[in-house]
């Protein structure tokens, strides 16, 4: 595993194997004024800031302690360290769909995808991980182990804690186990693969399918490029024309249900090229997208050279709109940019294709950084870079603003990480 | 409360907006729990600008307030402890905007729940999360106490349904948490939904709204046990349906809805199912029947699917009316909302059958099944002397045996002061002081709505 985030090389790396091995090596560091980031399967250490200070990296990857599926009661308990394709596999087994959508399943863990709130294409129909995640506990700065939240849909007891963890990037505490909600296994899947000739086209189709009852698990747009089967450069589409974009729509549950959603679709997009895959081509695609995102893809270590990504989230009515505003701006700057919306969700994630070492190159991607953010920003909505921090103006924020709330959440953080050994400086406002 | 402060208040919300006869207090000095506190003043306010005029008032003075909604919570969440203002947002009852392209509208805090999906009905939407009181409870109330209601199975609790929450803080600083898709940061909407008005107050709310189903369909299913309709519940479930409610109620609870409603429940039944399913039409009578079929496996006696709207209205009388129906038997009842996993549902049912048979108490059971989510409701004569202190024993008991089968002491009434002796069961001292790090985050002098949802420590806050 790589020891260094944005540069900032770590001088120990530590793999507890348990919540009491990491009480020790946390409450050691934090009685010792040392500063700790932390890691699971460290798919996405480039997302977030530079760390303030960094001398020991503690990876949670070798706790895997447990992982229960409860098949009856529709969940799962797992220890941080299993990876999502390893629970993703368990819950399979017993006939249930776990419902989580990371980037790099076989890297990324459970504790890093409840930490970093990451979710994938299927987001659109699973919903999001605060939404999925019931119960966690997690160790504190100081060694403290606590626990959340519980194995039950409904729980109202005291503070909604695993809400405040999730997603909260280490900041607060190591999330050490998580009890996450199962899905049945719907008995049959569908997608369609329908070329669109702009976004505005396929935004209007994605908003029809939003307001018409159907239930999509998808509704993902992509450019030609993306397009392919897994490993080859054969279109989606086959032969037929491949237009400007391609939404993916796709569907699952009962088979009737799933016909019914199809044939509505393919009715009301306007193009005759649209092709139908089968269950496992619909799989192989959407585990091969979650590469592609920002939670994950070429970011292998040394994530200090990584081309530059960004995710935004926005109202869903924006997506598409911002995605075009963003790929406009993006041109603007001579930048060759990829793409993924996830129409149903409002996240855009967007990328570099290729390095370019002109001596321009940080200043036309700090630009359209700031651009897009404000693009984002005046949405409602937000920006934040996942990878390649460094090749960007040195000061830019890798959240973006935060607005008056960030007052709390460095109150918070303040009373849960006093001497600020958590992560330092790596999440929004500096926490 | 001192005059003086009377008068500034009296200033700010004007003269007929601020009550402290002592008449018009004790109207507002309990709320469906059914404990009493006087508190010290009654304060209407009309807008965010006027809350957060009301609270930095307050706070200057160092007077601890509590937010009210509706007063439907029935754990004493909106009572006023330690002589404090109660903060009224009845008035503040606006439906600000419906924004369908981004699937959400926005409210002010006092809107009645129920008003929510009937001005969005015309359009074709609904809000999903539907307390049995959602046509006296309000939104504020809903997000303050994490409510939940029959359709939690399929469609979550309010929590899931809250996309963003103006609030005002206990120092009467406004922000935003969340929005309609917020940028990264702490979920301070996630921790704030359910804090049972302890953080702030809200003073708006964007909340996730739904496409109406296009079909829904109703069953009821007649069991002669109670056991066999829990592992009907389980068998559902594991068979991989989803219904949009699995509700269930024991044979004494039937006999007291019939007896109150005539709702054509069968009066010998051990236990009923009332079992909904929705979504698209296609594929949803092979659901349906398949649910049916499952019930039979199971020895259900009779299986029967509502055949129009008025079926199925007259079905969901009786469950919507399960409460007054019980709680008119007796002049006192306790009722508990404990939840376990699902599948511990039948021995959660033997358990609590029997520990009522030792206290020597009647107990009505009404269930949200699907989500192991029990009400059991305890009826009791208070003016007879023990009966309180036995019933509460009793309810504790209950709640320490849903936390031992692995679920916890409050699904959705929340723990407000009734459930405070109930917290150790699920939390230990460490799990409840990180919990008091957010009170403190939000409200270092414990101002906003004391007393409630965590037990006091013995530590003073640090800051």
């Amino acid at each position: 595993m790589t020891e260094s985030i944005h540069g900032v090389r770590a001088g120990t790396v530590e793999c507890p194997v348990d919540g009491e091995r990491l009480t020790a090596v946390l409450a050691q560091a934090d009685a010792d004024r040392r500063a700790v980031c932390i890691a699971g399967g460290a798919t996405k250490l480039g997302w977030g800031n530079r760390p303030e200070r960094l001398d020991l990296l503690v990876s949670t990857r070798e706790m895997r302690s447990r992982c229960d599926v409860d098949a009856d009661d529709l969940i799962v308990t797992a220890s941080a360290g299993f990876t999502v394709a390893e629970v993703r596999m368990r819950a399979r087994q017993a006939g249930r769909v776990l419902p989580l959508d990371a980037g790099c399943p076989d890297r990324a863990t459970v504790g890093g995808v409840a930490a970093t709130g990451d979710q994938g294409a299927r987001g659109a129909g699973y919903g999001r991980v605060r939404d999925l995640a019931l119960g966690l506990k997690a160790t504190l700065a100081d060694g403290t182990q606590v626990k959340f939240g519980g194995r039950t849909m409904k729980n109202v007891a005291g503070y909604d804690m695993s809400k405040l963890f999730v997603g909260s990037f280490g900041v607060l505490g190591v999330i050490t186990e998580v009890t996450f909600r199962l899905l049945p296994r719907p008995e049959a899947h569908g997608m369609l693969v329908i070329p669109s000739p702009s976004f505005e086209e396929a935004a209007a189709l994605v908003a029809r399918i939003l307001h018409s009852g159907l239930q999509p698990l998808v509704l993902q747009i992509i450019p030609p490029s993306l397009a392919v089967r897994p490993g080859t450069s054969t279109p989606l589409t086959g032969s037929k024309a491949q237009g400007e974009c391609i939404l993916l729509a796709g569907f699952a549950g009962h088979p009737a249900a799933l016909d019914r959603s199809l044939a509505d679709v393919s009715g009301w997009s306007q193009t005759r090229e649209t092709v139908q895959l089968a269950d496992e081509d619909m799989e192989a695609i959407l585990d091969n997208l979650a590469g592609r995102g920002a939670g994950g893809g070429d970011q292998a270590p040394p994530h200090d050279e990584a081309l530059v990504r960004v995710r935004a989230a926005v109202p869903v009515s924006e997506t598409c709109r911002f995605a075009d505003a963003a790929l406009s701006l993006g041109q603007v700057h001579g930048l060759a940019l990829e793409y993924q919306v996830n129409a149903g969700s409002g996240i855009v994630d967007l990328w570099e294709v290729d390095r370019q070492d002109s001596t321009d190159r940080a200043r036309a991607l700090t630009d359209w950084v700031v651009a897009a953010r404000e693009a984002a920003t005046a949405r409602g909505g937000g920006l934040a870079v996942v990878a390649g921090l460094l090749s960007l103006a040195a000061g830019l924020d890798a959240w973006g603003e935060t607005g008056a709330s960030v007052r709390l959440m460095k109150a918070i953080k303040q009373r849960f990480d006093p001497h600020r050994t958590l992560n330092p400086g790596r999440f929004v406002g500096g926490i | 409360m001192p005059a003086s402060l009377l008068k500034d208040l009296r200033k700010l919300v004007g003269r007929e907006n601020v009550l402290d006869g002592i008449v018009d207090l004790q109207t507002y000095e309990y709320d469906a729990w059914g404990e009493r506190s006087l508190p010290s003043a009654v304060v209407f306010v009309h807008s965010t600008a006027e809350t957060a005029a009301v609270v930095k008032l307050l706070a200057r003075e160092e007077v601890p307030f509590v937010p009210r909604g509706s007063g439907t919570g029935v754990s004493g969440g909106s009572l006023a402890l330690d002589g404090a203002v109660v903060i009224e947002m009845s008035r503040m009852n606006k439906l600000l905007e419906i924004d369908l392209p981004n699937l959400c509208a926005v409210v002010q805090p006092g809107i009645f729940t129920w008003d929510v999906s009937t001005a969005l009905a015309p359009y074709g939407y609904y809000y999903a999360p539907d307390p049995a009181s959602q046509k006296a409870s309000s939104i504020g109330g809903n997000v303050a106490e994490n409510a939940g209601g029959p359709h939690c199975l399929k469609y979550g609790v309010t929590t899931n349904h809250v996309l963003g929450l103006e609030v005002v803080l206990p120092d009467g600083e406004v922000v935003w948490l969340g929005g309609k898709n917020p940028g990264p940061g702490l979920d301070l909407t996630g921790v704030f939904v359910g804090s049972e008005g302890t953080l702030g107050i809200v003073t708006a709310a964007i909340l996730r709204i739904l496409k109406l189903p296009e079909t829904v369909k109703t069953m009821l299913a007649v069991f002669a046990s109670i056991e066999d309709a829990g592992n009907v519940v389980s068998a559902i479930v594991a068979a991989g349906l989803t219904p949009a409610t699995l509700e269930m109620m024991d044979h004494r609870t039937i006999v007291a809805v019939e007896d109150a409603l005539a709702c054509g429940y069968p009066r010998e039944a051990g236990a009923i199912l009332i079992i909904e399913v929705d979504g698209l039409r296609d594929g949803m009578d092979d659901v349906a029947e398949r649910i049916a079929a499952i019930c039979r496996e199971h020895g259900a006696l009779e299986v029967r699917v509502a055949q129009d709207e008025a079926e199925r209205a007259t079905l969901w009388k009786g469950r919507q009316g399960t409460f007054p129906s019980i709680t008119r038997l007796a002049p006192n009842y306790m009722s508990l909302d404990g939840t376990v996993p699902r599948t511990m549902l039948p021995e959660m049912l033997r358990r609590v059958e029997a520990l009522a048979c030792s206290y020597g108490l009647e107990v009505y059971c009404v269930l949200h099944a699907g989500d192991g989510n029990l009400h059991p409701c305890f009826l009791y004569d208070g003016a007879k002397p023990g009966e309180k202190e036995k019933v509460e024993e009793a309810s504790m008991d209950v709640l320490r045996i849903c936390a031992e089968l692995g679920g916890t002491v409050s699904g959705e009434h929340g723990i407000g002061v009734e459930k405070l002796p109930a917290m150790p069961f699920v939390f230990s001292d460490d799990d409840l002081r990180a919990q008091g790090f957010v009170k403190d985050a939000f409200d270092p002098r414990g101002l906003c709505n004391p007393g409630k949802l965590l037990p006091a420590r013995e530590t003073p806050p640090h800051d």
